[in-house]
C-alpha cells in the first residue's frame, strides 16, 4: 500500500512552499530593481518603466544564479520532523515506495500516514512572505524617498532639449504622399558625403545638392515645389501611373518652401544652409607689435592656431621686411611657408623665424600675416603684426643733438655739371695723358651713375639693375662681348630668371606718390643717363655727350611738369550805384521760399500696425471680414519676405498666419500670439513722435472755466 | 419614533442577551466589570443611533442685526449672538447651520422695524443694501484688505507711438513674492516683483506697437502658481500731425534739425526765418504756401504750435503780440526758445529765469519725467525759478528746470532754455532727441476737442451688470441719442449740468462694444468677464462701507436683548469612542487568559 493521503499532503505542502519562496524571490528582486531603476531614472533621462522591467529581471536572474538550491521533497520531510514531533523523525517513510519498507517501517509510516493529514500545515512559507514584503516596502519608500530628491538641471537639460529638438523635426507631410525620400549632398569639400532623410525641412552645408523623391499613394497630375513663395520647380514623374517624382536643386540660400500637390499647397518647410566659415585664424604668439631688443636672439616665436568648419587646405606667413627710413624706406615681400603641412580642421602651429635669414639687420621692421585657405577656397588673414630689431646705431649717432639739421654733403654731381665736365675733358683731351684722360672719363661715369642712382630713387628703385631697356641697350651698344643671358643670370637664381619672362604688376616701385606720365619720364631719364654713364665708363664721352644733353632736357621737362602754375587774375566787380548806397531799401529783395513735400509710399509700419490690431481682434471674436483679410494679407507678404531670409525665425509665424489668411483651421490664442510675436519683431523699434493731443472740454463750461483760470491768475 | 422604539427594544433584548451570556460563562472573573461594558457598549450604540439633545438659552439683542459678508475673518464671530449673512455665497462655505440667509436686506429690515444697529464684518455691504441702512446706526469691521490690486490705472485710448502706462498699487499679503507682468501680443512687456507682505505702487509700461484696439494682461504670479490674470483693454488711435509754425530771428542748427526731424516724420511746417528788416526766408515743408509776412489770426489758425526764439517775439509789432496771445487762449500752443540772460519779450517775462555763477561746457543729463536722458553738453544753462502756475517739463539731474510751461487760457505757453539739443542727432542718439522734442511738443501743441466726451460707470463695466454712460453732449439742448451696438438707450438728462446725458444698459457680452452718439462719432468701450478685476471691488466696497461707518457712527443705541432657546446635539463621536472601548475590553478580555 502506498501513503497516498500524507503524499499529497507533502506535496502540497511542497508546492505551498515553492510558491511562496518565488514570491519572495520576485518581491526582493523587484525591491531592488524599483530602488536601482529609480536611482537611474534619476540621473538619467531613461524612461523609469522602461528601465524597471529590465531591470527586475535582470536581479532575478542573478538573485537565481547566487541562490540556486531548489527544494526537494527530502528537505521538506526534514523540515515536518524537526516541526512536528508527533511524526517521531519518520516523515520520510511515507514517501518510499512501500515495498521497499521493512515490516516496522511499514508500521511507523502507516502511523504516520493517518497523523500528517490532520496536522495544520506549518506557517513558515508564509512568513517568509512576510520578509519579501517587508523588503518591497523598504524599496518603495526608498525610490519614493529618491525621487523628492532635487534633480540635477544638466541631465534634465539634456534630456528636455533632445525632446525639444525631436518635435522641431517633425513636419506634416501632405496625406497624399506614401513616402518621400530626400538625399542631401554636401559638396565634396566637405567631406560629409550624402545623407538621407524623410522630412520637408532641411538643414543642409552651402551649395548641398538636394535630391527629393516623392511617392504618392495616387496618380498626380503635377507636384511643384513652391520657394520661397515665388520660385516654382516642377517635380518630374519617373513612371506611368505617375506616383513617383523627382527633383532636384543645389541649395545656396535659406528660405522656405512648399510642396503643390495638383494646386493644393502644402504646409511651409524650412531650409537652413549652413554657410562655409572662412578658416580663423588665431595668433597667440607674438604680441601685435615687439621689439627685439640689443643682444636677444633675432627671431620670432609664431603661435598660430587655424580653425575651419571643413577643412584647411593651405596657409602661409605674408612678410615685409622693411630697412631704411624716411624716403629711402625699401620693402622686401617674401612668403614663408609653415615647416609642417597644414590640414584637418584644426591645426595649431608653430613656427621659428629667423630674422637673419630674412635678411634684417638693425633698424629693420619686419610685417607678417598669417593667410590661410579653407578647401572651399575662401581665403582669411590675420592681423598685421610687426617685430623690429632695434637700431643701436641709431641710438649712437649725435647728429639729432649736434646740429639741429641733418646736413648732407653734395657728394654726386648734377646732370649740368656732368656735361660740363664732360665739354673740358673732351677740350682737354690733347693736353692729358690717356690714362689720365679715361681715368676722369671713369669718374664721370661715377659721377653719373651716382646721379642715375639719386633719381632712381624717386622711382623706388633701390638696386642697381632697373628697367630692360637699359640692359638691351647696354647689350646692343657692347657688340665686341658675346653677352649671353646665361651668362649674366646666376646659376640657381629663380628670381632672376623669373623677371625675364614674368609681366609684372604692383611693383613697389609703382606705388609712390608721382602720376604714371612723370614715372614715365622720369624712367625715360634714367635710362638716358644710364645710356651716358655706360659711355663714359667705355672711356668715350663723346658718345656719350648726346646722351647726357637729353637726360638733362628731360630733367628740365620734368622740373617744369611737377610744377602748378596759376595764372594772375584780376577782381572785376560790379560798379556801385552812390545813389542807392546806405538807403536801406529792400523793397526790391524777395523772399526766398522754399517748398518740399515728402511723401513716403512705404506703408509697411502702419500696415503690420493695423494687422496686429486684427488679430488682437480675432482674440475676442473668431472671425474675419474682407477688410480684415486684405489686413492679413499685407502683413502675410512682409512676413514671407522675412521669412525667405530668417526661416527659423518667422516660418512657424507665415505658417499660422496662411492658414488664419485662409480661413482653413480654426487657430487658438497662442498661435496668435506667435505670430503677433513675429509682426512685432519685423516693426523693430518704434521712436515716439508728437502727436496733437486731446482733452479739451467741449462744453462752453470748460470753456469759460479755463478762461476764468487765466484771468484769476493775472 | 417607531424607529428610536425598535432600536431600543432590540438593544435591550440584546443587552440582556450579552448580560446572561456573560453571567453563564465558565470563567467568572472579572464578572462584573465584563457586565458593566456589555452595557456600556449596548447603550452608546444606541446613542450613536438616536442623538441626545439639550437646549441653550442664547441671548440675542433684538434691535441688533450682525451680518457677515464675503471676505469676513470666520474666528470674529461674536459669540452667543445670531448671525445673518446676504451673501448667498456664504451659505455655501460650509457653515451654513451658523449663519441665517437674508434674501434682501431692505425688506428685512422694513418688516424688523426694531433693528436700531447693524454690525457688519468682512468686506462690507453693496451699495444697494448700504443705502437701506441710512437711518441705522452702522459699525463696520472690515477685513483685511484682500492681497492683490485694490487699484489700478491706464488709458484706454491711446495715441499711437505713445506709452501705455498701468498704473497701480499691489498688496501682497502672502509670505512669497509676488511677479507683476504686463503680456501682451504674445511676449511679456514689463514686470514687476512685489516682496512678501509688501504693498507697493507699481508702473509698468510699453509702447504698443499697432493701430487699433487690443487687450494686454496683467498677471500676477507666485512661483508658477498664476494668482491672478486681469485684462487691460485699450485702444492705439492715430492722430493728425502736429502743425508747426516756426519764426526765428537768425537760422541756426537747432532750427534746421528740428525742421528736418519734422519733415521726416511728415510734419506740416512753416519755418519763416528773418534776413533784413522784414525780409523773411521761408520754407514750406509738408503744406501749402500762405503768406507770413504778418502774424495774424488767419495765420495763427492753421496751426497748432508756435516755435519762436525770445528776440523774434519781441520784434512782433504790438498789434501781432495781441493777435498772438489771443489764439494762445484760444488753444494755440507757444514754444519759446530762450537764448539770452533776460527775457525780452511780454511772453518769457512771464517767466522768471537767470543763470547761476556756475561751471561753464558741463554735461547735463536731462530728465523727461521719469525718463532720464543721454548727457548733453549746454554752455551756459539758465535755470527757471518755480513761480506758481507753472508745470516744469524738463529737469536737469540736480532738479533744476531747464524747459517751463504755463497754462494760459485753453493753450499753453512753454519755454525751453537749452540751447542746442541737435548734439543728441549728431551723436546718434535719435531716440532722445525724438523722445525730447515729441514730449516738448505734445504738452505745448494746441488740444483739441473731443468729438465725444463721455464716462462708464462704473469703471470696470462687467457682464451682466449695469452699466451707466454718462455723455456730455455737444449738441446742447437736444437729447442725446446713444447707441451701444445696436441697442438704443434711453437718455435721461443731468439735473445740474444740462448738457449731460445718462444712458443705462446690461452688457450681456464680455469684450468690445461699438458706442455711437447722435449717429456719428463712434468709440469703444470693453466689459470685463464676471469675475473680473475683483480685488479693485473689493477694495471700494471697503472703502465705501468704511465711509458710511465714519458718517454715521454715533451713540449706539440702548441694546434690548431677547434670549431664545437653540437645540444642540451632544457629538457623536463620544458614543463611538465609548462603544469602541468597551467593545475593545471585552474582546480582549476573552483573550487574556
Amino acid at each position: 500500500m502506498e501513503f497516498i493521503e500524507s503524499k499529497k499532503w507533502i506535496d502540497n505542502f511542497k508546492r505551498k512552499w515553492l510558491i511562496f519562496s518565488l514570491l519572495r524571490l520576485l518581491m526582493l528582486s523587484g525591491a531592488i530593481a524599483l530602488v536601482g531603476a529609480t536611482l537611474i531614472s534619476h540621473f538619467s533621462s531613461i524612461s523609469f518603466l522602461l528601465i524597471l522591467p529590465i531591470l527586475w529581471l535582470i536581479v532575478l536572474v542573478f538573485l537565481w544564479i547566487i541562490n540556486p538550491k531548489g527544494i526537494e521533497i527530502k528537505d521538506i520531510s526534514t523540515y515536518l520532523d524537526q516541526q512536528f514531533p508527533v511524526l517521531e523523525e519518520s516523515s520520510a517513510l511515507v514517501l518510499q515506495p512501500s515495498n521497499s519498507l521493512s515490516f516496522l517501517q511499514k508500521l511507523q509510516a502507516s502511523k504516520v500516514n493517518e497523523l500528517l493529514p490532520q496536522l495544520a500545515q506549518p506557517k513558515e512559507p508564509i512568513s517568509k512572505l512576510k520578509s519579501g514584503f517587508l523588503f518591497l516596502f523598504i524599496g518603495l519608500s526608498i525610490s519614493f524617498l529618491m525621487t523628492k530628491l532635487p534633480v540635477k538641471s544638466e541631465f534634465m537639460d539634456t534630456g528636455s532639449s533632445a525632446s525639444a529638438k525631436a518635435k522641431l523635426l517633425t513636419d506634416s507631410i501632405p496625406s497624399e504622399i506614401e513616402r518621400l525620400s530626400v538625399q542631401i549632398l554636401a559638396p565634396a569639400y566637405t567631406k560629409l558625403g550624402s545623407r538621407n532623410q524623410n522630412q520637408f525641412t532641411l538643414k543642409v552645408p552651402i551649395g548641398a545638392t538636394v535630391n527629393w523623391k516623392i511617392t504618392t499613394n495616387q496618380s498626380v497630375k503635377e507636384i511643384n515645389f513652391i520657394f520661397n513663395d515665388s520660385q516654382v520647380i516642377g517635380l518630374k514623374p519617373l513612371n506611368k501611373e505617375k506616383t513617383e517624382w523627382a527633383t532636384q536643386k543645389i541649395l545656396k540660400q535659406t528660405g522656405f518652401y512648399q510642396v503643390e500637390l495638383d494646386g493644393k499647397r502644402s504646409d511651409l518647410y524650412e531650409i537652413a544652409v549652413v554657410l562655409d566659415l572662412p578658416v580663423a585664424i588665431k595668433v597667440n604668439k607674438p604680441a601685435q607689435q615687439s621689439v627685439i631688443d640689443f643682444g636677444q636672439p633675432q627671431q620670432v616665436n609664431l603661435q598660430v592656431l587655424l580653425t575651419d568648419d571643413y577643412g584647411i587646405s593651405d596657409a602661409f606667413i605674408a612678410a615685409t621686411v622693411t630697412s631704411g627710413k624716411g624716403e629711402g624706406v625699401s620693402f622686401k615681400e617674401q612668403k614663408i611657408a609653415f615647416n609642417k603641412a597644414v590640414s584637418g580642421k584644426q591645426q595649431a602651429l608653430n613656427q621659428l623665424i629667423n630674422l637673419r635669414a630674412l635678411g634684417m639687420k638693425p633698424g629693420d621692421e619686419l610685417y607678417f600675416y598669417v593667410k590661410a585657405k579653407d578647401n572651399f577656397g575662401q581665403e582669411s588673414r590675420s592681423d598685421i603684426y610687426i617685430v623690429s630689431i632695434q637700431d643701436t646705431s641709431e641710438l649712437m649717432s649725435l647728429t639729432g643733438l649736434a646740429s639741429g639739421v641733418n646736413l648732407v654733403p653734395e657728394y654726386f654731381r648734377s646732370q649740368r655739371q656732368i656735361i660740363i665736365d664732360t665739354e673740358k675733358l673732351l677740350k682737354e683731351k690733347a693736353s692729358i695723358t690717356d690714362t689720365e684722360f679715361k681715368n676722369r672719363s671713369n669718374n664721370l661715369g661715377i659721377d653719373q651713375k651716382l646721379l642715375r642712382l639719386r633719381y632712381g630713387k624717386f622711382l623706388g628703385e633701390e638696386s642697381e639693375t632697373y628697367g630692360a631697356e637699359g640692359k638691351v641697350e647696354e647689350h646692343s651698344a657692347d657688340d665686341g662681348h658675346n653677352h649671353s643671358k646665361e651668362e649674366n643670370v646666376k646659376f640657381g637664381d629663380v628670381q632672376a630668371l623669373m623677371d625675364e619672362y614674368a609681366h609684372k604688376h604692383d611693383n613697389a616701385e609703382d606705388a609712390g606718390f608721382f602720376e604714371p606720365e612723370l614715372k614715365s619720364k622720369l624712367k625715360a631719364t634714367l635710362t638716358e643717363m644710364w645710356s651716358a654713364e655706360l659711355r663714359l665708363r667705355t672711356y668715350k664721352p663723346q658718345e656719350a655727350l648726346p646722351f647726357e644733353y637729353k637726360a638733362l632736357r628731360l630733367l628740365k621737362d620734368l622740373q617744369q611738369s611737377s610744377r602748378a602754375y596759376v595764372a594772375k587774375t584780376t577782381v572785376k566787380t560790379s560798379p556801385l550805384k552812390d545813389e542807392k548806397r546806405l538807403t536801406g531799401e529792400l523793397d526790391k529783395i524777395t523772399n526766398p521760399v522754399n517748398n518740399a513735400m515728402l511723401i513716403t509710399t512705404d506703408q509697411k509700419a502702419a500696415n503690420l500696425k493695423k494687422a496686429i490690431a486684427v488679430l488682437e481682434q480675432l482674440k475676442q471674436k473668431p472671425q474675419l471680414s474682407v477688410i480684415d483679410k486684405r489686413m492679413l494679407n499685407t502683413a502675410q507678404i512682409e512676413l514671407i519676405t522675412a521669412a525667405s531670409k530668417s526661416p527659423s525665425a518667422y516660418l512657424p509665424a507665415l505658417k499660422l498666419m496662411k492658414k488664419t489668411v485662409n480661413g482653413e483651421v480654426k487657430i487658438n490664442n497662442s498661435e496668435i500670439d506667435l505670430i503677433e510675436n513675429a509682426l512685432q519683431k519685423l516693426l523693430g523699434n518704434v521712436q515716439p513722435l508728437p502727436q496733437a493731443g486731446s482733452g479739451v472740454a467741449a462744453s462752453s463750461l470748460g470753456k469759460s472755466y479755463f478762461q476764468n483760470l487765466k484771468n484769476g491768475k493775472q | 419614533m417607531n424607529v428610536h422604539y425598535i432600536i431600543i427594544l432590540s438593544a435591550l433584548i440584546f443587552l440582556a442577551f450579552l448580560l446572561f451570556k456573560e453571567w453563564k460563562r465558565e470563567n467568572s472573573s472579572r464578572l462584573w466589570i465584563r457586565m458593566i461594558g456589555s452595557a456600556i457598549a449596548v447603550v452608546s450604540l444606541v446613542l450613536l443611533l438616536i442623538p441626545i439633545k439639550y437646549e441653550v438659552e442664547k441671548k440675542e439683542s433684538i434691535n441688533e442685526l450682525v451680518i457677515f459678508t464675503e471676505g469676513v475673518n470666520l474666528d470674529s464671530l461674536p459669540k452667543n449672538k445670531k448671525v445673518y449673512t446676504v451673501d448667498s455665497s456664504l451659505l455655501q462655505k460650509n457653515f451654513k447651520t451658523k449663519l441665517t440667509y437674508i434674501p434682501d436686506l431692505a425688506y428685512y429690515l422694513a418688516k424688523h422695524p426694531q433693528v436700531k444697529q447693524v454690525n457688519v464684518y468682512g468686506n462690507g455691504l453693496a451699495s444697494a443694501d448700504l443705502a437701506s441702512i441710512k437711518k441705522l446706526q452702522f459699525t463696520f469691521h472690515p477685513s483685511a484688505f484682500p492681497s492683490g490690486i485694490p487699484s489700478i490705472y491706464w488709458d484706454r485710448q491711446i495715441i499711437s507711438t505713445h506709452k501705455l502706462q498701468v498704473q497701480g498699487t499691489y498688496l501682497n499679503n502672502l509670505s512669497k513674492p509676488v511677479q507683476l507682468v504686463l503680456k501682451g501680443l504674445g511676449s511679456n512687456l514689463d514686470s514687476v516683483v512685489i516682496n512678501k507682505k509688501e504693498s507697493i505702487s507699481f508702473s509698468l509700461t510699453h509702447t504698443p506697437k499697432l493701430v487699433g484696439k487690443a487687450v494686454y494682461k496683467l498677471i500676477a504670479l507666485s512661483g508658477k502658481d498664476t494668482l491672478s490674470q486681469e485684462e487691460i483693454p485699450f485702444e492705439v488711435i492715430e492722430k493728425p500731425p502736429v502743425k508747426v509754425l516756426v519764426l526765428a530771428a537768425s537760422p541756426d542748427f537747432e532750427y534746421k534739425f528740428l525742421k528736418n526731424w519734422l519733415y521726416q516724420n511728415q510734419y506740416p511746417v512753416v519755418f519763416r526765418s528773418r534776413i533784413s528788416k522784414d525780409k523773411f526766408s521761408v520754407d514750406y515743408l509738408n503744406t501749402k504756401s500762405t503768406s507770413v509776412d504778418k502774424v495774424n489770426q488767419s495765420l495763427l489758425q492753421q496751426f497748432d504750435l508756435l516755435i519762436a526764439d525770445d528776440a523774434e517775439l519781441a520784434l512782433l509789432s504790438a498789434s501781432e503780440k495781441l493777435t498772438l496771445e489771443k489764439q494762445i487762449e484760444q488753444g494755440l500752443g507757444l514754444l519759446i526758445r530762450i537764448n539770452e540772460n533776460k527775457p525780452i519779450s511780454v511772453f518769457s517775462k512771464k517767466f522768471a529765469y537767470g543763470a547761476p555763477s556756475t561751471i561753464r561746457d558741463k554735461s547735463y543729463r536731462l530728465k523727461l519725467m521719469e525718463n532720464l536722458l543721454s548727457p548733453l553738453e549746454i554752455d551756459q544753462p539758465l535755470y527757471f525759478n518755480l513761480k506758481s502756475g507753472n508745470q516744469p517739463v524738463v529737469f536737469t539731474s540736480e532738479a533744476k528746470i531747464m524747459v517751463n510751461n504755463m497754462m494760459y487760457g485753453s493753450g499753453k505757453i512753454m519755454v525751453s532754455t537749452i540751447p542746442a539739443t541737435y548734439h543728441w542727432f549728431l551723436n546718434g542718439l535719435k531716440i532722445d532727441y525724438a523722445n525730447f522734442w515729441t514730449e516738448l511738443i505734445n504738452k505745448s501743441a494746441k488740444k483739441y476737442n473731443n468729438q465725444l466726451q463721455y464716462k462708464i460707470e462704473p469703471a470696470f463695466p462687467l457682464i451682466n451688470q449695469q452699466a451707466n454712460i454718462h455723455i456730455e453732449n455737444p449738441e446742447a439742448g437736444n437729447p442725446v441719442s446713444i447707441l451701444v451696438d445696436s441697442l438704443v438707450l434711453a437718455p435721461l438728462q443731468n439735473k445740474y449740468m444740462p448738457f449731460v446725458w445718462k444712458g443705462t444698459f446690461w452688457p450681456q457680452q464680455k469684450g468690445w462694444h461699438s458706442l455711437k452718439v447722435n449717429q456719428q462719432s463712434a468709440t469703444s468701450f470693453y466689459v470685463f468677464g464676471e469675475n473680473s478685476w475683483s480685488s479693485i471691488r473689493d477694495a471700494d466696497k471697503i472703502k465705501a462701507n468704511l465711509q458710511i461707518a465714519k458718517v454715521q457712527l454715533q451713540k449706539p443705541a440702548e441694546l434690548l436683548e431677547k434670549s431664545e432657546k437653540e437645540k444642540r446635539e451632544v457629538s457623536k463621536w463620544w458614543f463611538f469612542f465609548l462603544f469602541l472601548m468597551s467593545a475593545g475590553y471585552l474582546w480582549a478580555e476573552g483573550r487574556m487568559d
